[in-house]
């Protein structure tokens, strides 16, 4: 899957340090685009490539945790790089709960903000790449007949051929036909292939 | 013949005889008129030396009274000339008796002095009434409190007596308590900036941030080829403005805690109350409260100390803001209003949503150690309100009727030029 380029999101209510933020992540080459608010990231935020939350602890009306979960709910799930005036450790804490990759104090070095970007963004290539590689998959076993996904399921749970047969109460024969089927439909090169595909989609 | 002649003689010796008996008898009365007149005249005279006596120990004793006193006594006429003076004011003046009369007020005092007396001594001309006010002299820097009233003959005012007694010692003692009680607010405030050292250090990150991030972004932009003059131009006004509002926060912080009396200055009590908010709002944030502020327009100037008037308004918000810690079911709000009032005041709140007072103590929040912090001194609202007390204003709280509590302090406004 060819990348768009990677995106990163600013949330912070100080317009100074908005504005600096968006600076520097800028002129390292990302793509920025900052918010105000909260309210204002959930609303306007889009995002198809990797990318990642740059966030200011304070925030008088949503927690870290509250906007975790209206994220998961638009379908804007990205790691979260909390920032903050003065770290406590509950805050961390909780922050870490919240799914933040990073909790950084202000003011912090370039270095340590922009790899933590970068190992934000890679988490979040990673990420987006499984969820992509798990929807081809899932496409290609729909692809399968009724009879073919029984196989399937047989064939990954380690059954012989002449093992299935008995259980499906089929020819031997006719197995080999279905699972030549199943491997060419699932694009599987090789029984290990076809069994890690099977874990990925959660074949049941 | 010789016969005729001896008769003659008789009667005559006889006459003579007579004329003598009746002068000594007239001279025996004149006599005893004489002593009886001399008699009266001794007791007129006895009687007259006994009321000189009593004259002169009535007068010895109003006089020891007068010149015994540590209070200066004197008289003037009308155009400030001295009549009489009692000798604790002759050796404060360092004149003899007989250079009193014929000196003036003017010649023993300043001009700005002498004005200042003539304005007094006209007014009692004026309304005939008793008159007292605070004065200090220029000589010794000394305190007295001096009462004029006026000497009537009739129904004119025929001299004026002055009655000046030395407070210096009061004055002293008064000044050491309001120190003592400016000590205390100093410290107070040193440990209110310390329940706001966190809040304090964002206040201060903010900027520094702002500013360490836009120095890297610019090397970066630097390193480009071309560089964005435009976009560094941009960078540096942004870190130049960012320095300024770190230095203003830290002048700020500065003031707050300077040791200092109260100067009293012309204030505007919108800048209190944003100076207010720029040292609370990051506490307020971090602990949920949203502060909404209520200022009526064009209010007129108060004359106060802006650090002492904000050291209120601070402890008033933190109280405010700790008794909504709890707070879950509704909105942590936090209202600083001001409005002015008919009486020639303006009328500060400070309104909460929280727990309110509870009222078996509600007599009692404003005395020194009493508290309901489990780490509080007790001194915050005692504090307050010697510092409302200071400006003549008064500090109340009054719990909201739903929820929450609000604080109410009044200032005079200034008075026009």
């Amino acid at each position: 899957m060819a990348d768009a380029a990677p995106l990163v999101f600013v949330v912070d209510d100080d317009d100074s340090i908005r504005t600096a933020l968006e600076r520097l992540i800028r002129s390292v080459g990302f793509r920025v685009r900052s918010f105000r608010t909260a309210r204002d990231f959930l609303a306007q935020a889009r995002c198809d490539a990797p990318c990642c939350l740059i966030l200011d602890v304070r925030m008088p009306q949503m927690s870290g945790l509250e906007l975790q979960e209206k994220m998961a709910g638009k379908n804007l799930p990205m790691p979260i790089v909390f920032i903050t005036g003065h770290g406590t450790v509950a805050m961390g804490v909780q922050a870490m709960k919240a799914g933040a990759v990073d909790f950084l104090e202000k003011p912090f070095e370039e270095q340590l903000l922009l790899d933590t970007i970068q190992s934000a963004i890679e988490k979040d290539r990673r990420t987006r790449q499984e969820n992509a590689l798990v929807s081809s998959l899932r496409q290609r076993a729909d692809q399968l007949t009724p009879r073919e996904r029984e196989v399937f399921k047989q064939v990954v749970s380690g059954l012989l051929n002449k093992q299935i047969a008995a259980v499906l109460n089929i020819s031997e024969k006719t197995i080999k036909v279905h699972r030549a089927r199943v491997m060419a439909k699932m694009k599987a090169d090789s029984l290990a292939a076809l069994v890690r595909m099977a874990d990925k989609i959660d074949l049941t | 013949m010789a016969d005729a002649e001896s008769r003659k003689m008789q009667r005559e010796l006889e006459q003579l005889r007579r004329s003598h008996v009746d002068l000594s008898r007239l001279l025996d009365e004149r006599t005893r008129s004489l002593k009886r007149v001399n008699d009266r005249l001794k007791k007129e005279i006895d009687k007259l030396r006994r009321t000189e006596a009593a004259l002169r120990e009535s007068e010895e004793k109003y006089r020891s009274l007068v010149e015994s006193t540590d209070n200066s006594i004197y008289l003037v006429d009308k155009e400030c000339n001295y009549l009489y003076m009692n000798r604790n004011h002759q050796q404060r003046l360092g004149l003899s008796a007989d250079q009193v009369k014929g000196t003036a007020y003017a010649d023993c005092h300043s001009r700005t002095e002498t004005r200042r007396f003539r304005q007094k001594v006209n007014r009692l001309l004026e309304t005939g009434e008793s008159l007292s006010y605070e004065y200090r002299s220029k000589r010794d820097g000394q305190y007295f409190l001096r009462t004029l009233s006026p000497i009537m003959q009739g129904a004119d005012i025929q001299a004026v007596s002055v009655m000046s007694k030395n407070i210096t010692f009061q004055k002293q003692a008064e000044k050491q308590a309001l120190h003592h009680r400016m000590e205390l607010a100093h410290l107070e405030r040193i440990a209110t900036m310390g329940e706001l050292t966190a809040s304090l250090a964002h206040e201060l990150n903010q900027p520094l941030t702002a500013i360490l991030s836009n120095a890297q972004a610019a090397l970066h932009l630097l390193a480009a080829q071309p560089p964005e003059i435009k976009e560094l131009a941009a960078i540096i006004e942004d870190i130049i403005a960012d320095n300024r509002r770190a230095s203003r926060f830290i002048q700020h912080l500065r003031a707050f805690f300077k040791k200092g009396r109260i100067e009293k200055k012309p204030l505007d009590i919108n800048d209190l109350v944003q100076a207010v908010i720029s040292l609370v709002r990051s506490e307020a944030v971090l602990n949920n409260v949203a502060i909404e502020t209520a200022i009526e327009d064009h209010l007129p100037l108060v004359k106060a100390d802006g650090i002492h008037l904000q050291q209120v308004l601070i402890n008033l918000v933190i109280n405010a803001s700790e008794s909504m810690q709890a707070v879950a079911d509704r909105p942590k709000r936090l209202l600083i209003s001001a409005a002015s009032q008919a009486d020639a005041h303006i009328k500060i709140g400070v309104q909460d949503t929280g727990e309110g007072i509870a009222p078996d103590i509600q007599d009692a929040i404003f005395n020194p150690h009493f508290t309901t912090k489990k780490n509080g001194m007790g001194m915050g609202l005692a504090i307050c309100r010697s510092i409302v007390s200071a400006h003549d204003g008064e500090i109340w709280a009054v719990n909201h009727p739903d929820q929450g509590v609000c604080f109410f302090f009044t200032l005079p406004v200034t008075e026009k030029a």
